[in-house]
């Protein structure tokens, strides 16, 4: 019986190749949009878990700062439990890193005669400090120390970022969910016209005695193929604009553009979108059944 | 093989199609059911395959209960009966092949089984050079006979048959009685539903006739 409906199957399936393409592409749209918000998901979330892992407070110099006073908070803080580790940048090296972050700033800030960052001490706190009572009574004693201008911790940034990352997948789960509900819709009245086109033919197969499990199994496998082809053409077009913005030159925010290229779908994502494009036209499928069947 | 005990169908509104019929056809018999147009011969024996579910009574057709069956036991039935359709019923995108050993390919029988089983029955019927036509490619008559192949191939207890010869001239349609009795002769119980008098007076068979939903008594 398997093989008889994998024929069926792909027989009808090419019977009706327009039909069932275009309702291969109103699932294919909808898994798109969902795999978008799951790859800038997916990049943020790398991004937010390569800084949380870093929870770092910026101790800004004094343009006056003496050498020797630079050296010993250096040397103070190196003992300290709360610090991991810490990296000194010069004022040149603090621009230099600006205008990595922010290139679009990049002829703003050549054009400044004089540099106007400071030189900073970055400490990554290390773990078990990182509360932000303890963070802000060791932001405060820094900012007391001989030779400091200010400094501060950015753990607030962290958590909105961490907000944001869970914003943007909720918003793809549900703005996919939406276009996913009319993709299944598509997909079940494609199958239900597959099936009046072929009432005759199912009417006859009754009455000879075919059990409604014989008559339904092709239907149900055209509508799951269906649904994977669509999962495929999603992830194709995904990685084709996760290609093309990485090759081309085109003028977008850089961080939306960092967030489509950093990296691609993890093997596990990509799959879910295969398995979602497959649930998708199975339930499209069994929609129409249920109306048919009797 | 086929019992009736005081069955009704009701479609409402004041159409009855059957008033209480009772009736018994036993193992190995040959027997016509007669009756002007719209007397419901036809609806009798879609009572007996299920296609309509009686509004009152008991049928029993080959030991099951046709009435309390559920829906997945309506294939069962079914496939132990051949029926033979007034207006054919071929599927038009297959071959006269392929129409015949659907209904196998439907029960599970092996490939090799149902080829030869097709191609014995087509020869029976006179029909083998036409294996690869399609239904419309072919006469009235000629379809016909791939409609009995079809109900014939499994070789069911029981064959019902709905005006079968109401397309064909009188010659194939004597043909095709001879045909009937030929399988009767060989253990199918046969019903077969028609006005043709003249056949019947010829075939001179058990009749039971249908006046108005009801049964005659002779």
């Amino acid at each position: 019986m398997i093989r008889h409906s994998v024929r069926e199957a792909l027989l009808n399936l090419w019977r009706n190749r327009f039909m069932n393409l275009v309702a291969s592409f109103t699932i294919a749209v909808s898994l798109l949009v969902l795999g978008l918000f799951l790859l800038l998901a997916h990049n943020l979330g790398d991004v937010v878990a390569a800084v949380g892992s870093q929870v770092t407070v910026s101790v800004y110099l004094r343009g006056d700062a003496s050498e020797e006073q630079r050296s010993r908070l250096m040397e103070s803080l190196r003992g300290r439990p709360e610090v991991d580790s810490i990296e000194y940048f010069t004022p040149q090296a603090a621009l230099e890193k600006f205008q990595k972050l922010f290139p679009n700033m990049r002829e703003v800030s050549s054009e400044l005669e004089e540099n106007p960052l400071p030189a900073s001490v970055e400490i990554r706190i290390a773990q078990g400090h990182r509360e932000p009572e303890a963070l802000g009574r060791f932001t405060e004693e820094m900012k007391r120390l001989p030779g400091v201008e200010d400094a501060d911790f950015d753990l607030p940034w962290v958590t909105r970022l961490r907000e944001v990352v869970n914003m943007t997948r909720a918003a793809g789960v549900s703005l996919g969910g939406v276009v996913g509900l009319a993709a299944i819709l598509t997909i079940a009245s494609v199958v239900r016209m597959t099936i009046y086109g072929r009432q005759q033919e199912i009417e006859i197969m009754r009455l000879v005695g075919a059990t409604r499990t014989y008559i339904a199994a092709p239907f149900l496998l055209e509508s799951s193929l269906l649904g994977i082809l669509g999962g495929g053409l999603s992830l194709g077009a995904l990685y084709a604009i996760h290609r093309h913005v990485a090759n081309s030159q085109a003028s977008l925010v850089p961080v939306l553009r960092e967030l489509l290229t950093a990296s691609f779908l993890p093997q596990s994502t990509s799959a879910l979108l295969l398995l979602l494009g497959l649930l998708a036209g199975a339930l499209g499928g069994l929609l129409s059944l249920r109306r048919i069947s009797r | 093989m086929v019992e009736l005990y005081h069955v009704n169908k009701d479609y409402g509104r004041g159409h009855q199609a059957l008033v209480d019929i009772n009736l018994a056809v036993e193992k190995g018999e040959f027997v016509f059911l007669t009756g002007a147009s719209g007397a419901g011969k036809t609806t009798l024996l879609r009572l007996l395959f299920r296609e309509e579910i009686a509004t009152s009574g008991k049928i029993l057709v080959d030991g099951m209960n046709v009435s309390t069956l559920s829906a997945s036991g309506v294939p069962k039935l079914r496939r132990r009966l051949g029926i033979v359709f007034q207006d054919f019923k071929l599927l038009a995108r297959r071959t006269v092949f392929e129409n015949v050993a659907m209904v196998m390919e439907v029960t599970g029988v092996p490939r090799h089984r149902q080829r030869s089983k097709t191609y014995a029955v087509l020869e029976m019927l006179g029909l083998n050079h036409k294996v690869r036509s399609y239904p419309l490619e072919l006469s009235g008559g000629e379809q016909q006979r791939v409609a009995i192949a079809r109900a014939l191939v499994n070789e069911p207890a029981l064959l019902l048959a709905d005006e079968p010869t109401g397309n064909l001239d009188p010659r194939l349609s004597w043909d095709i009685m001879t045909l009937f009795k030929t399988i009767n002769i060989r253990g199918t119980t046969v019903l077969v539903a028609t006005h043709d008098k003249d056949l019947i007076t010829r075939m001179g068979k058990r009749v039971l006739t249908l006046d108005c939903g009801r049964m005659a008594t002779h």
